[in-house]
């Protein structure tokens, strides 16, 4: 059966525009012009994805995101204009779980979905220990052995860079905000400190061999996070 | 008044206080009965002298007048003359009249010499006291309206509100000698300004109910008023025909209540304050004015050159649509193609005009904060180079970043921005095989990020304005299609918010370097 898509924009135009081509990629669509009707339609159709514009009429796209993540962990993908990028770190902290700037092009968002939709196969069909190696490009990853290749030479790492690595792994293709790396990485307590993270991140780049003009493997979003390539 | 004051100073320098007013009557009687006894001795011994070589009573009698008035002259005061006029009486009765050297009188004609001597020096005395009073008072109220306007004089020729305050705080402590506090309100009832001269007293409870009771209600209050007189300072409203302009708060400082000459100096100088205040705030509606004019002409020149900056892609957008409509089944499916991407790319570009005039209008009203936060240096470069890169294929862009991971304290979308327009400036004037180097290295404490590229350049007129608003390289050329008006203008904004200095320089052989820094001093990891 073929996956089934939320569109949430106040705007026709673009309501339009994203309806035929997530179609003509074989998805279905269906769409909500606020906040409320998007909430019903999101609990009465259980989409598979909810792509959720974060200006809406009749209330704020955070609160649409914290009134559904209490029901549901349905993946959202939201849209926000540009400059309003603590409203987008919040949403994403909030629980959504990419997002896209407008303007943005139509590759942009089908390669959002399609990596969201492998996400969500992988999480049902295969259990922890099956997933344990990943490939991106010619990185290498393998969490049982502990241990990374690049281009089949073995490089070293930091446990705290190894676990950075990881954990972007495992998210490949989606944004990962600051927060939530170091969070996770190195617990809750410095978390308003991002000077170890920019590091760290600076130190891998180098050891991944990373042109400064052309990233391969770990693009950064400014203001919000770091996201490991996907295709 | 000086007078006053100036006894007033004495006190507190001794620091007796109340006391010592008393103290100085007594101290004033001594002095004042010493010099009577001196005169009443040296007008005796002269009479004395008259009276041995026969020289007529009556002289005796002028001499004796003569020293009352002497007297009276310095004592300063009715009951002293009155007391000296007795004494003169009794002294030539006692020395001067038979018999000799008794209070007894044999003739009863001496009864009216004594009475007529009496009442001549009573009267002639306080004449004379009269007299000095009446040019003690011209003097001092020539001294008054001296300084009067000579505090007119320097309130006049202050140039601000706050130098306002501070000068008449100042003057109003030196001519009463008190602690002062002047305060200013705007028209919408909150704080102007304040400035207190000499010891803050005016911060108890009381004292700021009375000073707003008196800014509120437009009469004096506080101390030696019937309103709040538990209040430490007596408060007079500075009034004009507007309404209440500001407060002034005398609080002595040897804690008596104030005196009515020091309440009329006040109320004269008060209005006096009030023209200046009036004055002042003219002015600053004056300058405000001229700046919302001047503020209004940006605003026309922005949109002019926004405008123009917009017609020349949307009218690329709107010929090719329109001409693919017109001809949609004539046209070749590449060539609808191939219009359909041109569309998209002015698109692009409006977008990123419209990001630029969004961010400079932001600028202008002082809307922007600076989401200030850690960012790596390098990150922001990558960032802005990818972005321009979807769009400018053909260039090379090289990216030049040191070993050390420089981290900055900015706000990392804006600085990207900045990033973002000087390359786009790069790409819309050189060549497209041309390479474009962006550098960023550590010099001292300052972190430096370049952009150079190899292209046509800048003439050498036009990069002293380079960066200012507006500002359209070459007119009339081809090149123009992209102005970079805004682009450049923002960056130094941009750039300025956060401290930091941007340059443009010539390249050599050809081309373009612009170069702008942050101060940051190396952490050590």
């Amino acid at each position: 059966m073929e996956p089934l898509i939320l569109i949430v924009d106040d705007e026709k135009s673009i309501r339009s525009f994203l309806q035929v081509s997530i179609e003509t990629q074989g998805y279905k669509c269906i769409d909500a012009d606020n906040g409320s009707n998007a909430l019903m339609l999101a609990i009465s159709r259980n989409p598979d994805i909810l792509i959720l514009d974060l200006g809406l009429p009749d209330m704020d796209g955070l609160e649409v995101i914290k009134k559904l993540r209490k029901l549901s962990q349905m993946p959202i993908i939201i849209i926000s204009a540009r400059g309003h990028d603590r409203e987008k770190v919040e949403a994403l902290d909030a629980g959504a779980d990419d997002y896209l700037t407008k303007p943005f092009s139509v590759p942009e968002l089908l390669a959002r979905i399609r990596v969201i939709l492998r996400h969500k196969s992988i999480d049902n069909n295969t259990s922890e220990t099956e997933n344990s190696i990943y490939k991106i490009k010619d990185l290498i990853i393998d969490t049982n052995k502990h241990r990374v290749w690049l281009n089949n030479q073995e490089i070293r790492l930091t446990p705290n860079e190894y676990k950075v690595l990881v954990l972007l792994a495992k998210n490949h293709g989606k944004v990962l905000t600051h927060r939530y790396i170091t969070e996770n990485i190195w617990g809750g307590m410095i978390s308003d400190d991002t000077q170890s993270l920019r590091v760290c991140m600076g130190n891998l780049r180098r050891k991944l061999g990373e042109d400064p003009s052309q990233l391969i493997y770990i693009l950064t979003e400014i203001g919000v996070g770091y996201r490991l390539t996907d295709e | 008044m000086r007078e006053n004051s100036k006894l007033y100073t004495q006190n507190e320098k001794k620091g007796y206080g109340l006391k010592n007013f008393n103290n100085k009557l007594t101290q004033k009687f001594f002095k004042n009965s010493v010099i009577l006894i001196l005169i009443m001795l040296i007008c005796t011994m002269i009479s004395m002298f008259f009276n041995h070589i026969l020289i007529s009573e009556s002289d005796i009698v002028m001499v004796y007048l003569l020293g009352i008035l002497l007297f009276s002259f310095l004592a300063e005061g009715y009951l002293y003359s009155f007391f000296a006029s007795i004494c003169v009486v009794l002294l030539y009765n006692f020395f001067f009249t038979e018999p000799y050297y008794t209070l007894k009188v044999n003739n009863p004609d001496y009864l009216i010499t004594f009475l007529v001597m009496f009442i001549v020096g009573f009267i002639t005395s306080m004449l004379t006291i009269r007299v000095k009073m009446e040019r003690q008072l011209v003097e001092d109220k020539e001294e008054y309206i001296s300084s009067l306007y000579y505090i007119e004089r320097r309130l006049l020729n202050v140039k601000s509100v706050e130098n306002l305050a501070k000068v008449s705080a100042e003057e109003i402590s030196k001519q009463i000698n008190a602690n002062v506090l002047v305060e200013f309100f705007k028209p919408s009832g909150s704080l102007l300004c304040r400035n207190i001269e000499g010891v803050e007293v005016f911060s108890g409870n009381i004292d700021c109910c009375a000073c707003l009771e008196t800014y509120q209600s437009g009469s004096p209050c506080g101390r030696g008023t019937t309103l709040f007189p538990n209040a430490k300072a007596y408060y007079a409203p500075i009034l004009s025909q507007n309404g209440v302009l500001g407060v002034i708060g005398v609080s002595l400082t040897n804690d008596l209540i104030i005196t009515n000459t020091q309440r009329a100096f006040i109320d004269v100088i008060a209005p006096q304050i009030a023209v200046v205040l009036e004055r002042e705030r003219i002015y600053e509606k004056q300058k405000q004015a001229q700046m919302e004019i001047q503020a209004e002409r940006l605003h026309a020149d922005m949109l002019r050159s926004v405008s123009h900056d917009l017609r020349t892609p949307l009218a690329g957008i709107m010929g090719l649509a329109s001409t693919a409509l017109d001809n949609y089944d004539k046209l070749k499916d590449e060539v609808k193609k191939n219009f359909l991407q041109s569309i998209y790319e002015d698109a692009d570009w409006l977008n990123e005009l419209v990001e630029n005039i969004l961010q400079t209008t932001r600028f202008e009203e002082g809307r922007v904060k600076l989401n200030i936060q850690q960012e790596a240096a390098e990150e922001i470069i990558t960032e802005a180079v990818t972005h321009v890169k979807k769009h400018a294929l053909c260039h090379k862009i090289i990216v030049k970043i040191p070993d050390e991971i420089i981290l900055l304290r900015v706000d990392g979308v804006l600085i990207r921005q900045v990033i973002v327009n000087i390359l786009n400036n790069a790409i819309n004037y050189s060549s497209e095989e041309s390479g474009i180097i962006v550098s960023l290295y550590r010099k001292d404490n300052r972190v430096i990020f370049e952009v150079k590229d190899s292209g046509t350049g800048i003439s050498q007129e036009d990069l002293p304005h380079i960066f200012e608003r507006y500002f359209h390289k070459n007119e009339n050329s081809i090149e123009n299609r992209k102005g970079m008006g805004l682009g450049l203008s923002l960056c130094k904004s941009i750039i300025e918010a956060h401290n930091g200095k941007i340059s443009i320089r010539k390249n050599e052989p050809h081309g373009t370097i612009v170069s702008f820094y942050f101060l940051s001093k190396k952490e050590i990891i």
